[in-house]
Order: C-alpha cells, then structure tokens, then sequence
C-alpha cells in the first residue's frame, strides 16, 4: 500500500491548491466547538438534560459529517489535479533489462549466471528492442544468432544498434514496475542514442566492458567550397579543416573548391555548400535548392568596425577567438534567426536561418585571418563538423565511445524532462468515490435535520 | 411610580371587570348581579326599568312616590384582599439574548429597550393592583429572596398603591427562592380568604415554590400562579456553541446549541407539564405570560380566560 501511495503522481499539480478547501469545513467544525457565547438562563438543569441526552450519537453524527465533507472536498482537489498511476499495466515482479549489444558481446558464462540469478525469484529478463521479447533460456543462442548473425563475432555493425534509451524510457512510462528493474548494457556510447529523455523510475545499471570494435558507419558526404578570386586564402583554410575532419571522423568526407565565376547556385549538388562570396546571396534562391543541407557563407565586403573583439565558443568555453572586423548582416530577419554565437558586445557573429529544408548559417565575417583568429583556433575543425553535421549524425563519428556508468542516471541534460507519462487515470474511481461520499453525507445530514426537526415539532405540539 | 404603569394597557383593560371565582365573597363586581342582601352590599344608584328586568328588583316604594319604575341597584363591597407574590431570585434577572452581546444587539437595546421577567414582573404587579385598588380592593405585596423578604401589609386607596410601589422600586433580584421554613412566619401573616397572584419564573431548585404555594393555597384562598417565560425559552434560538450560565449558581455549560436544540424543548415541554400537574392537584391556576410580548394582550387574555371560569 505505501508503495501503491508513493507511485501515484498528479497531471496537474495546480490543481492540488483546492486542498486549502479542506480548512473550510474543519475551520467550522473548530469555531462551532470553541469556547461559545455567554448566555445567562434562569434554570440550567433544562440545559442539562438537553445536552445530556444524544450527546454522543451528536458528536459522532458531526464527526462523520465533517470527515464525510472534508474527504469530498479531497476528492474534488485530486480529481481537479488529475491523479494518476503512471503506466498504463503493472508489472509486480523484478524485471531485468538486457540490451541487444550486452546479449551479443556478452559471454555464455555471464549469461548462465543471469539466468541462475533469476532462478531463485520471480525475475523476468526482456531485451531492449523493439517489441520488448522476453529472453528465455531456451532461446539465448537463437536470440543471439539472428540478432547478431554469429555469436562468436565481436565486431558489431553500429548501424544495427538500437538506441535502447529511448526504449528504456517508453518501457518504463508504459510498465509500471513495482520490483526492481536492473538493465544491463554495455559501456558503448552508440547504443544509449542521442537522446536521454528522464527515466520514469530509478534503475539499477550493470554495465560491462566488453573488448570489440564496432565497425564505424561510412558516411559519405559531399561538399563544395564556392570562393571569389579574392577569397582563396580563405578557402584554402576551409580546405584545411575539411581535411582535418576527414582524418580524424569522417572519411567518407569529399569535397571541391570552385570559383564563384564558374559556379552556378542553382545547379549545387552537394551535402554542404560553403560560400565566400562578397555578392550577396540572395535567401529565395536558397530556398529554391534542394541538394544541400547546410549552407555556410560569409560576410560581404560591407565591413565596418576595427576594434578587436573578444568571442568565446558556446561549445568550448575556454578557448576564444578575436574578431578583428564584422560584416553587415546578410539578412535583418533577427526574429526567426537563432543567435549561435555573439560577440561580447553583443553583435551576432554566427547564426542560423531555416531556408526551405536547408540549415544556412551566415558567419558575419570572414575566416580571412586579418578579419578573425576563428581559422586558427584548434577547435576550429570541429566546431565547424558540430555546425555542418546534424545531430542525428554526429554519434557515428566516434565508434568506439564509451560512456562513464555513473552519469547514466543524470537527467538534467534531458531534452524531454518534464513531459508527461503514459499514465492511467483515477478520475472515474475518484467521481465514483466522490458520488458514494455525497450521497452519503446527504443521507446522513437530511436524517440528523429531520430528526432534530421532528423532535421540535413534537416539543412544540407538546407545549 | 406611574412608571410601572403601561398606559396602552391600563387604556384597554382599566374598565374591564376582573372577575374571580370569589365574586360570591364580594370581590369586585361582576358581569351578573349578585342578588345577596345584608352586610357589604351597598347602594350604588337608581335605573329605569327596562324590559326583561325581574320585577323583583324594581323599587316599589320609589314607584310609589314617583309613580315610575326604578331598579335599585347595588355595588358589593369587598371582603377579600388581593396579595402579590413577587419571586425576586436571581433566575428572574433573564432576558431575550438580543439584549446581551454584539453590535447591533447594542444597538438595539438602546433603541428598544427589552424587560427582563423581573421588569416585567414588576409592571404586571404595579398594572394588576391599580386595577384592584381602583375598584377598592385591599392589595399587598411580597417579594421573596432566600436574603430578604419585603412585605407590604394590604390597604386601599391610591396613597396606599402609590406607597406599596414605592417599596416594589426598592426590591432588587439576587440569591434564590426561599426555603418553606424561612417563609413560614410571612405567609402566617397573608389573611385568610384572600386572592394571590404568584409572579414568577417557577424554576426551583427543589420544591421550596411547589411548597410555598401548597402553604398559601390552603384554606379558601384562591392562588393564581403567573409563570413568566422569555421568547428565547420558548424558541431556543441560539446557534454554534453557547456557554449557558445559571443565574442563581452561576455553573456554566458548554452546549452545541444545534444539538440541544431539540432535546430543550422536550426537556422544557416536561417541565411544564410537571408544574401544570403539580398546581393542578393544588387547585391552583396557571397562567403563562411571555414576556416578549404586549402586556396588555397577555393581560386582557388572562381576564378572559378568568371570566369563562366564572362559576
């Protein structure tokens, strides 16, 4: 029972202010039994024999009432903050969670003792994809060999790993559990996924540390850098980094240097667009192409300002770099642009504007080292993968990382923290409750009124 | 000494008879005739003789001088006293709540100033013996506390009402009704043959009233026992949580007015019918008066009621 209390939660926590509705009927029941007026009488044996009499039955009948009234009033605050049990089904037993990579890379001995650990309880062991397939004994190697293709491999393809987080977090919103949950996964950091929503329940983690090499995912991605004459310097340190990230994470990386004169926008075929062009670009002509999905450009030759300033990364923020000029800003749209990076004055530097299906990010400068110190700065190459390479993609650029056990259980980098869960309503056992409760209270008030009234009648014929 | 004296009430019931069952013994003149001769019968005045009138009354030696008709008639002198009873304990102080506590219940008690049964008793007293003393009767007046005992012998006449209102000025309420030895030597002193009215709240604490009026109605005296009640005994109006304090003790009881609400008026309805038993084996009339009404309508009633026991 305390634990069936601590699992309901309410939808709408406003709601539960109706709870100072309870003072109103206890207040009075307070007041009515409070020291009283003073009435001097001329015979207080009357009013002796008056309280005398029922005096118990009284005090109980009032009693009732105001438990009656205050549990309606309850009722009423809980069904208007909406409480809930999460989870749609219950599940009572103890439950273990393996993920697909654990089961493929883990070895028979460990699984031997999973099951010899569940033996003696009641624990059931479901693995972590979709559909939720329970693991049965029996079936370990079939499970493992057609969801590996051989068990004896320890290479796994990283494009065939779930993202077991987002499953965990379904699972749980959609399960109640009321025993232990263990999940047991390995340390490789493509298997949890992106996104680490809040976990509904606290969960006990086994994580092991298997030696395999996950085969990386070639990503095969185009690119072409447009430049004006005037502007190779700066193309060529484009070049540079492009390179640098094809080194070190994404081989499948190709790309193109061409100059503006020889280059036609609207014919662009490639997976980014990097523009150094003084001509303005014109935004309809962006939206109007399909081929890339990110488009760097910067600043025209409009420059105004000589002063030096400081800019630090939002993504690395102990490393700076000095902005010596800014350009005029291609586009004046601030309200549906996203500010990625401003100066400390204040002035934007990078930022982000949706054209079409394409991210276009306009760089209020130039790379031109008499213009920023950005192309010189270590971090250059990969800020400039963070800002190209969605998110979605980013995961498979480091194949073999590993994730520390201890920040499994943070949740405040949790996108979706906060959502509400599948849950299943009380709100008809609760009306229900409150109907029985009132009728009940009506019952029992009309029966004290009229007896109290009959008995006055009667006194009054009497007289 | 006016004071006392409710002008609305003396307008409507100075002229009415007050009849009593002893208006054989001459106590004021009635409605019918009396048709007694002898001592106390004195001559009033000469009338025509009307139609329907016995022959027997007609003055045949006044029809001889005058050669008309004349019916001789003839006001009885009174035999009897009229002694008032006044119950002066402590319970007698009670009044309707609205005079007692809160704002408006201020307010309006400067405005409308409310009786207590003691007021009241003492206006009825002063209303009752200016009647009588007007039609010639003898009144008196006791009032009783178990601490004092204020007695003014009976007389007549208007010098004698005026000094006995003077004295019923002076009593004040406090402690209890006194005990039947204390009043013993007092109500020796009450004459034989006379009409009492008890006023009083007639809540004892033992029997000591019950006895009192056993001790006085012996004998041919007729005992009248005036109960006065305010309208909260009667309506019980409190509400929420009341802290009754009696009067003559002063012990408190904390009481869920709702709840006792209807288990006062059975506790009341009980009591009276036990007094109406008690009084009622004692040949004694009861007449309850409110003392939140008019005292003229509580006054021309019971002189009614007075009239249809007329034998």
């Amino acid at each position: 029972m305390p634990e069936l209390l601590s699992s309901l939660f309410v939808a709408n926590p406003a709601g539960l202010w109706a709870l100072l509705t309870l003072l109103i009927p206890v207040m009075i029941h307070l007041i009515n039994r409070s020291r009283g007026r003073l009435v001097r009488i001329g015979h207080i044996e009357l009013i002796r024999k008056a309280r005398k009499l029922q005096v118990t039955e009284i005090k109980l009948t009032q009693r009732i009432l105001l438990a009656l009234r205050v549990g309606i009033l309850l009722l009423l605050a809980l069904i208007l903050a909406g409480l809930a049990r999460p989870g749609l089904f219950t599940r009572d037993q103890a439950t273990i969670y393996v993920t697909p990579t654990w089961l493929k890379t883990t070895d028979q001995h460990a699984i031997d003792q999973l099951f010899s650990n569940t033996k003696n309880g009641t624990a059931a062991v479901v693995v972590l994809e979709a559909g939720f397939p329970q693991l049965e004994e029996s079936r370990v190697n079939t499970m493992r060999g057609t969801s590996t293709g051989s068990v004896d491999s320890v290479n796994v393809n990283l494009s065939n790993i779930n993202a077991v987080w987002p499953l965990l977090t379904e699972r749980l919103s959609l399960v109640r559990h009321e025993g232990p949950i263990s999940v047991y996964a390995t340390d490789y950091f493509q298997q949890f996924g992106v996104s680490r929503p809040a976990l509904p329940q606290a969960v006990e983690w086994v994580i092991s540390h298997p030696d395999m090499t996950p085969i990386a995912e070639q990503l095969s991605i185009s690119a072409v850098v447009a430049h004006d004459d005037d502007r190779s310097t700066d193309a060529a340190l484009i070049s540079n980094a492009l390179r640098a990230i094809k080194a070190h994470r994404l081989p499948g990386l190709v790309w193109e240097l061409v100059n503006t004169d020889q280059f036609d926008i609207a014919q662009v075929d490639a997976d980014w667009l990097i523009l150094l062009s003084a001509r303005p670009v014109d935004e309809n002509i962006l939206a109007g192409i399909n081929a890339p999905t990110v488009i760097l450009t910067d600043a025209g030759d409009g420059a105004h300002g000589g002063d030096t300033l400081p800019v630090k990364f939002p993504f690395f923020p102990f490393t700076s770099f000095r902005l010596n000029r800014l350009g005029a800003l291609v586009t004046d749209k601030q309200a549906k642009d996203q500010m990625l990076i401003r100066s400390s004055a204040g002035l934007p530097v990078l930022q982000l504007t949706m054209t079409g299906t394409a991210r276009w990010l306009q760089f209020n400068s130039r790379f031109n080292p008499d213009w920023s110190t950005l192309t010189e700065q270590a971090e250059f190459p990969e800020l400039l993968l963070q800002l190209l390479l969605p998110a979605s993609q980013q995961i498979s650029r480091f194949p073999d990382a590993r994730i520390e056990p201890g920040r499994l259980d943070r949740s405040d980098e949790d996108p979706l923290a906060g959502q509400p869960l599948t849950h299943r309503s009380l709100q008809t056992v609760l009306t229900l409750l409150l109907a029985l409760l009132w009728v009940l209270e009506r019952w029992l008030s009309e029966r004290a009124r009229t007896r109290s009234g009959q008995r006055q009648d009667h006194s009054l014929d009497a007289a | 000494m006016e004071r006392f004296i409710d002008t609305r009430t003396l307008a409507r019931v100075k002229d009415m008879p007050l009849i009593a069952r002893t208006v054989a013994d001459g106590f004021l003149h009635g409605l019918q005739q009396s048709h007694q001769r002898g001592v106390g019968i004195e001559f009033s005045q000469y009338r025509s003789y009307e139609p329907g009138d016995p022959l027997s009354r007609i003055d045949w030696k006044l029809f001889a001088r005058s050669d008309r008709y004349f019916v001789r008639e003839a006001e009885r002198e009174s035999e009897i006293s009229i002694w008032f009873v006044l119950d002066a304990s402590a319970s007698m102080s009670q009044r309707s709540i609205r005079t007692q506590t809160g704002k408006w219940h201020r307010k309006q008690q400067q405005s409308h100033p409310s009786w207590s049964k003691f007021d009241y008793a003492r206006h009825l007293l002063a209303t009752l013996s200016y009647i009588a003393q007007k039609q010639g009767d003898h009144v008196g007046m006791l009032a009783l506390t178990s601490q004092r005992q204020q007695l003014v012998p009976t007389g007549s006449g208007e010098r004698h009402w005026h000094r006995m209102l003077k004295h019923l000025a002076q009593v004040r309420t406090g402690a209890m009704f006194p005990k039947p030895e204390l009043v013993r030597t007092t109500i020796s002193r009450l004459q034989n043959k006379c009409l009492i009215f008890i006023i009083s709240d007639f809540y004892e604490h033992s029997d000591e009233l019950l006895q009192f009026v056993k001790q006085v109605s012996a004998g041919d005296t007729e005992v009248v026992a005036m109960q006065l009640q305010c309208e909260d005994e009667v309506n019980f109006p409190y509400k929420g949580a009341i802290r009754f304090e009696d009067l003559e003790t002063g012990e408190q009881l904390l009481v869920s007015a709702a709840s006792a609400r209807s288990r006062w008026f059975d506790a009341l309805a009980g009591h009276q019918q036990a007094l109406e038993q008690s009084l009622r084996k004692l040949q004694v009339g009861l007449c309850r008066v409110n003392i939140d009404q008019p005292m003229d309508k509580a006054l021309f009633s019971f002189l009614k009621n007075r009239q249809k026991l007329q034998p």
